[in-house]
């Protein structure tokens, strides 16, 4: 799976998920999510338990950090180093 | 029991009875009781010298950590109270919180020095190379009770955080009913989920220090990363737990409790907020050997009511149970068709008062033909046929989230200063997860939406984590009642 399907697959969990408000033009890949009080820390488990299911790979404790999920891209490139082991 | 009259006597005793033991671990680090006492009389020395005494209040701004547990012990030796400040909420709150409290220093880590306290205070005194004293370029005269220990902000419903203040003698009365129910002694390892602002810290810090067990420190960081606390609970061979039933519902859903093994686990405390009886039955199904108690109780009074579960028993809710031993309780105006009323309280564990705040002071208590003040806790409660109290609401729009209570109007105060926001009014609901969400309508001037991501961001800035909108809805106009006022009823059905 190249790193684009991989963003759109997050992308478009997030969008049914967590931005039913939005406008869909409004997230962009960088758009902070953690950080710019989109997702909760409720929301950021279930994303990761998205992520995990999704992609099939775990994350490690100290793994589920805002280094790894603030944003669209972020995410994709984690999830990617993840699976390509 | 025993003879403390004051909080840092705990430490004191158990300092010289557990000297070598071990007394908070955080991450990699870790400090003796004897250290611990040590470092505490170090920053009580420096507060001295700064003369720091009785009457005075010093608040920390400091992330938690053993250098933070040292201050807040270092405070109390020097007879002043603390004021724990949120790490993560916004400056200009924080800065309010400051203010308000006149205090006559602030043990700061240095990253969080910012223009206000620049502007206004002085370094006095380093700790360490991050940890700074600063004191007030105006020095305070306004003196706290004697017997204050510490003053903890909640939300405001005027947009001004209300300071709760408790004496030594509300905490030592609240600390010997947790010893005499949870008989807690030095092999155990409390668990330090809540911040410190937060009053869920006052059980994990100083009853573990009472009675010389391991206080297991959880960074902020982490603390809403179930994954994380699963492991820690386990590695760190946690036998008292004590948290929000948000966190204890993330770790049952989302924690992988079945990759580690809880044998340690004797007791699970949770308050806050109400536990869904079907996510509590998830919880216990996987971990079945602890005892898991209900503690109720609002910041001014602490715990003050408690229900210990029996997992033998079918309930269909869990009560918030009866009165501690040292509470009374009333419920006043109580509505005969439905038996509900207003749960009234007093007794020895009762705050003395909020600080700097003669309004809430004359508002909040409830005198009866005896001439007793009895405090109004704004709950709804119902007694069941087992003398058990049971929650059935709150009388104004204060709510609870993740175990943090929240003023509606706070939120709504804090929106009606973005420039672009002609009004704004908040509710809350519970979504089909019985999470608890907070919905914003929003009022633009004309042709100016907003977007929801900046109104996140705005948030961000302005509103701590817990308080911001879940959702935002723009719409033309705020509705209202025939007397003018936010028709708060129209909008539920409106979401």
């Amino acid at each position: 799976m190249n790193i684009e399907e991989i963003k759109n697959s997050i992308r478009t969990y997030i969008q049914e998920h967590f931005c039913k408000d939005m406008d869909v033009s409004e997230l962009k890949d960088d758009t902070p999510l953690l950080s710019g009080g989109i997702i909760d820390s409720i929301s950021t488990m279930q994303v990761v338990a998205f992520l995990e299911k999704t992609f099939g790979f775990e994350f490690e404790a100290y793994e589920v950090d805002r280094d790894n999920l603030d944003s669209i891209s972020i995410m994709a490139d984690f999830v990617q180093k993840k699976i390509n082991g | 029991m025993d003879s403390s009259s004051k909080i840092y006597e705990l430490l004191e005793r158990t300092s010289c009875q557990f000297s070598k033991n071990i007394a908070v671990v955080h991450n990699a680090e870790s400090i003796s009781y004897g250290q611990l006492s040590s470092l505490s009389d170090e920053i009580c020395n420096k507060l001295k010298k700064l003369g720091i005494d009785q009457g005075d209040r010093v608040a920390i701004l400091y992330p938690k950590s053993i250098v933070c547990i040292a201050s807040i012990f270092g405070v109390l030796k020097s007879e002043a109270a603390y004021l724990p400040i949120d790490f993560n909420a916004p400056d200009e709150r924080n800065n309010k919180i400051i203010a308000d409290g006149s205090v006559s220093a602030v043990i700061i880590h240095k990253d969080k020095l910012n223009l206000f306290l620049e502007e206004n205070y002085l370094l006095a005194e380093e700790i360490d190379e991050s940890t700074l004293i600063l004191k007030p370029k105006t020095i305070n005269k306004i003196k706290s009770p004697n017997d204050l220990a510490y003053i903890l902000y909640t939300s405001g419903s005027t947009g001004i955080p209300k300071g709760v203040m408790h004496t030594h003698a509300s905490a030592i009365n609240f600390l010997d009913w947790c010893s005499a129910t949870f008989d807690p002694t030095e092999k155990d390892v409390f668990s330090s989920h809540a911040p410190f602002h937060f009053d869920l810290s006052i059980l994990d810090l100083f009853l573990s220090i009472k009675h010389g067990a391991k206080l297991v420190l959880i960074d902020d960081k982490v603390a809403g990363n179930p994954i994380f606390l699963a492991k820690l609970i386990s590695d760190e061979k946690i036998s008292i737990w004590y948290s929000t039933p948000t966190i204890l519902n993330l770790l049952s859903f989302y924690g992988k409790l079945n990759q580690y093994s809880f044998t340690n686990l004797r007791l699970v405390l949770f308050a806050g907020e109400i536990f869904p009886i079907n996510h509590f039955e998830k919880l216990s199904e996987f971990w079945t050997k602890p005892v898991y108690y209900n503690l109720y109780g609002p910041t001014e009074t602490n715990v003050c009511t408690y229900y210990k579960v029996d997992s033998d028993k079918k309930i269909d809710e869990i009560p918030i149970g009866k009165c501690c031993s040292h509470f009374e309780s009333l419920v006043i105006n109580v509505d005969e068709s439905t038996d509900e009323g207003e749960l009234c309280l007093k007794g020895e564990g009762l705050m003395s008062g909020y600080w700097n705040n003669p309004t809430s002071n004359e508002t909040a208590f409830y005198t009866d033909d005896k001439n007793q003040k009895w405090y109004k806790t704004g709950d709804l409660v119902f007694l069941n046929e087992d003398n058990q109290f049971l929650f059935r609401g709150r009388k104004d729009r204060m709510i609870k989230r993740n175990g943090y209570r929240i003023e509606l109007d706070e939120i709504e105060i804090t929106l009606n200063k973005h420039p672009e926001i002609i009004n704004n009014a908040v509710i809350s609901k519970v979504d089909e997860e019985k999470n608890t969400i907070i919905i914003c309508f929003i009022e633009t001037m004309l042709n100016n939406e907003i977007s929801v991501i900046e109104m996140k961001k705005y948030c961000v800035k302005n509103l701590p984590v817990y308080m911001i909108p879940t959702n935002f809805v723009f719409i033309e106009k705020i509705p209202t009642t025939s007397t003018n006022k936010v028709d708060y009823q129209k909008l539920e059905q409106l979401f």
